[in-house]
């Protein structure tokens, strides 16, 4: 899968194209791994061209997020679509204060601010 | 009777009737040499010749006796029998040759005579009927119908002429050698045996029958003299067809052997070839078993190559996986370490893996190349061991010569070449197909063994029932429910689904099972109760895994259900006083997710219903509202409550079937992902 990724300020966005299922979870895996190896631990993804997040998808964010939390940084996903929304939801990852999902890229800096 | 005792017994009339033949000669002679003597004898004119056909006639059942079961057609074999009888008949009729003048002086030498003759004609009718039943076992190779049937045909002839002997009917004989001539020329034209001699066989074959034609030469000029010499006019005494037949056939069927034999001679050569061609083909594929070792294959392969190349020099070099350049194997008459030292050997590589097509070198000087190969070699073949998916490696032949492989040569050994790629292709695919059956197998186990791990009766009583589906997308799968009743009117619900799918999910399930029936024993209330399951699971999952879960308590003497969400699909839940569904949303994390205690100070929040006759839990997995068909649309929650809400009134069982089947016929396809629908029913 093809993943643009932008250096803005304190935080990089990454942008996958395409599905995040269980085959192409392992290359956005491998990304965040790279970010996090550089000493990145903010990561904006730009979920606006995924359509899709499968259960190992999920798993991608869920592995790293006890790194997250013993470095302090923050996972941001914006653009999602509502079902994809639903499915953090519903999951419970809303209750999590390192990945928080939202509406706009508008939204986006704010979150990496604090 | 055994069929030994018969021959002998034949043999053994024969004789006798021979004795017979020779007191008759004796007589015969002494009329003759006494013509003083009145003729008494000529009356026994008719007794001769009916003691003569007796002897044929036995002698001949003798022989047809003795070569009627030779099973396999051993041709040097049998021609040498025959040349040994026939020198044994040659030795004879010299004997007789020579004692005849010895004993010219003697006063006695008429009776001598007599014996002589008899002798001789013994010697020819034991030639030539052991040569005409000999030659049966050659026609009939291989036995038809229509062949069969001639021979018949033939043998009716002699008896014929042996029948005739004895009546007067003048012209009919002679007349019958114009048929049986032809005859013996179509019989003769059957010399299929022939095709199947190698050339040194075939020369073996073509001296013998030389020989025999010697020996039968040699009869006939010694049984043409004799009578002349012995002063008994021929064919007074043996002018009997029978036994004329039986000449001319073993002439004819000689002389067709000897000339088909000498024609074949030059040919013989290529047919082998060809021959041992199909033989190497069937070589390589018979080569073909799941344990093949690559090196065998190659080495037979070379020696193969070589021989078919006519070159003495030759090595094979076999390519990686990915058709790089691997090692070189089996050289021969020169070493690795030559065959590395040839400057030029890697481009004919490259050019023989990129082309996939063979190359030939005609002559390396003009090429250019003087070092390295065109110091040593002239000329090079280089075969690529191809099959449709991959070069497995490259035959080189190389000779000193110039010009020393011809087109041909190459057209053969570029043969060998694919198909020693395609043995190495089945071998790798029937291993493969060998492994995956394995696994298959492996994973049937799996499959049962998961079934079990799910309820195989769910409680009933006689105001709960419960009801559930479930099945996997792959063979084995994440999803789990459980019922445990640990105290009567206290059941504990838990239905959860495994991030991912297949076997990892599978194993993860188990040990859920494992989770849920430990906990279940411990009384620990829904929330503390997802909260240990959550320690319990981080500690077994690996990272990156992850599960949902929904956990229900339900208390039948107070009509009561506790219930934690964490992570799962939202129930629905049908209340009967209002007629309505709803989704009960509230929920927690799911297990796995945040590993440490810090998942303990979420709100576990508790949603707890008081339940009425009617009511109704549905519990499911997203494989049912995520289940998406061409358009990739989602089945979604919308179509399940509306499913729901029309078949309100239809039992657990069917309900929970009606809502597989809805999913499977809007998805039209296989399953993406496990589902497991489980009802509960309030009554």
């Amino acid at each position: 899968m093809d993943i643009n990724e932008t250096l803005h300020g304190n935080y990089v966005t990454l942008s996958p194209v395409g599905d995040l299922d269980a085959n192409s979870s392992v290359h956005f895996d491998q990304k965040i791994s790279e970010l996090f190896a550089s000493g990145q631990y903010n990561i904006h993804v730009d979920g606006s061209s995924v359509p899709y997040i499968s259960s190992a998808g999920l798993g991608v964010f869920v592995s790293h997020l006890e790194d997250l939390t013993a470095y302090g940084g923050k996972f941001v996903i914006s653009g999602l679509s509502d079902t994809v929304t639903d499915v953090f939801r519903i999951l419970g990852l809303d209750q999590l204060s390192n990945l928080v999902v939202v509406k706009s890229d508008s939204e986006v800096p704010s979150q990496f601010d604090s | 009777m055994k069929p030994g005792i018969l021959r002998a017994i034949y043999l053994t009339i024969a004789v006798v009737f021979w004795l017979i033949l020779s007191a008759y000669h004796g007589m015969e002679i002494v009329v003759e040499s006494n013509p003083v003597t009145p003729w008494p004898m000529r009356i026994g004119d008719l007794g001769y010749r009916l003691v003569m056909i007796g002897f044929l006639l036995f002698i001949a059942l003798f022989f047809e006796r003795l070569f009627s079961n030779i099973e396999k057609l051993e041709v040097t074999t049998l021609l040498w029998r025959l040349f040994i009888t026939g020198m044994g008949g040659v030795a004879l009729i010299m004997l007789v040759t020579f004692a005849n003048r010895a004993t010219t002086n003697l006063t006695f030498y008429p009776y001598l005579q007599a014996i002589y003759f008899s002798l001789t004609l013994f010697a020819l009718v034991l030639f030539f009927l052991s040569s005409l039943f000999m030659f049966r076992r050659f026609v009939l190779y291989p036995r038809t119908r229509q062949k069969i049937i001639l021979w018949r045909i033939l043998l009716g002839f002699m008896v014929a002429a042996l029948v005739f002997q004895v009546l007067p009917l003048g012209l009919i004989v002679p007349l019958s050698y114009i048929p049986f001539l032809i005859l013996c020329l179509i019989l003769s034209a059957n010399v299929r045996w022939i095709s199947y001699l190698n050339f040194g066989q075939k020369l073996r074959a073509l001296g013998l029958f030389s020989l025999i034609g010697l020996v039968i030469t040699t009869f006939l000029i010694a049984g043409a003299r004799l009578p002349e010499q012995l002063g008994l006019p021929l064919e007074r005494i043996i002018r009997i067809d029978f036994l004329y037949f039986a000449i001319i056939f073993t002439i004819a069927y000689t002389l067709v052997s000897i000339l088909v034999l000498f024609f074949n001679l030059p040919t013989s050569s290529l047919f082998e070839k060809e021959g041992g061609e199909v033989i190497s083909f069937a070589k390589i594929n018979q080569a073909i078993k799941p344990d093949l070792n690559p090196r065998d294959l190659m080495e037979n392969l070379l020696n193969l190559c070589l021989t078919r190349g006519n070159s003495r020099v030759g090595w094979v070099e076999l390519l990686g996986e990915e058709g790089e350049p691997n090692e070189i194997i089996f050289t021969e008459r020169i070493n690795e370490a030559e065959v590395m030292g040839l400057a030029q050997r890697e481009d004919y590589t490259a050019r023989v893996i990129q082309d996939r097509k063979p190359i030939l070198i005609r002559n390396l000087k003009k090429q250019g190349k003087n070092q390295g190969l065109g110091h040593r070699y002239r000329s090079l073949l280089a075969i690529p061991i191809l099959s449709r998916a991959k070069i497995y490696g490259i035959v080189f032949l190389v000779s000193e010569l110039t010009n020393a492989f011809e087109d041909e040569s190459v057209k053969a050994v570029g043969a060998f070449g694919e198909q020693a790629g395609i043995a190495l292709e089945n071998v790798r695919l029937m291993n493969e197909s060998i492994e995956l059956e394995r696994y298959q197998a492996q994973l049937k186990i799996a499959q049962r063994v998961q079934r079990d791990l799910l309820p195989q009766k769910l409680p009933q009583s006689d105001s709960i029932t419960f009801a559930a589906r479930a099945d996997t997308a792959m063979e084995v799968g994440g999803d789990y429910f459980d019922v445990v009743v640990t105290e009567p009117g206290l059941y504990r619900v838990a239905i959860g689904d495994v991030s991912g799918k297949g076997t990892t999910a599978a194993f993860y399930m188990a040990e859920t099972k494992g989770i849920f029936h430990a906990l279940a024993r411990q009384d620990l209330g829904p929330a503390e109760f997802i909260s240990v399951a959550n320690q319990a699971l981080s500690e077994c999952m690996e990272k990156g895994f992850f599960m949902t879960m929904t956990y229900l308590e339900i208390e039948e003497a107070e009509k009561k259900i506790k219930l934690v969400r964490a992570g799962h699909c939202p129930t629905l839940y049908y209340r009967a006083s209002t007629s309505g569904l709803e989704m009960l949303e509230e929920g927690t994390l799911g297990l796995g997710i945040i590993r440490n205690h810090t998942y303990a100070n979420l709100i576990q929040q508790v949603t707890e219903i008081d339940y009425a006759a009617g009511d109704m839990v549905i519990l499911y997995t997203d494989g049912i509202h995520e289940a998406r068909n061409q358009h990739k649309e989602e089945f979604g929650l919308d179509r399940l409550q509306d499913l729901v809400a029309s078949h309100l009134d239809h039992p657990p069982e069917e309900l929970a079937e009606l809502l597989i089947q809805s999913v499977k016929d809007f998805a039209q396809s296989d399953l993406q992902d496990d589902y497991t629908v489980l009802i509960i029913k309030f009554g």
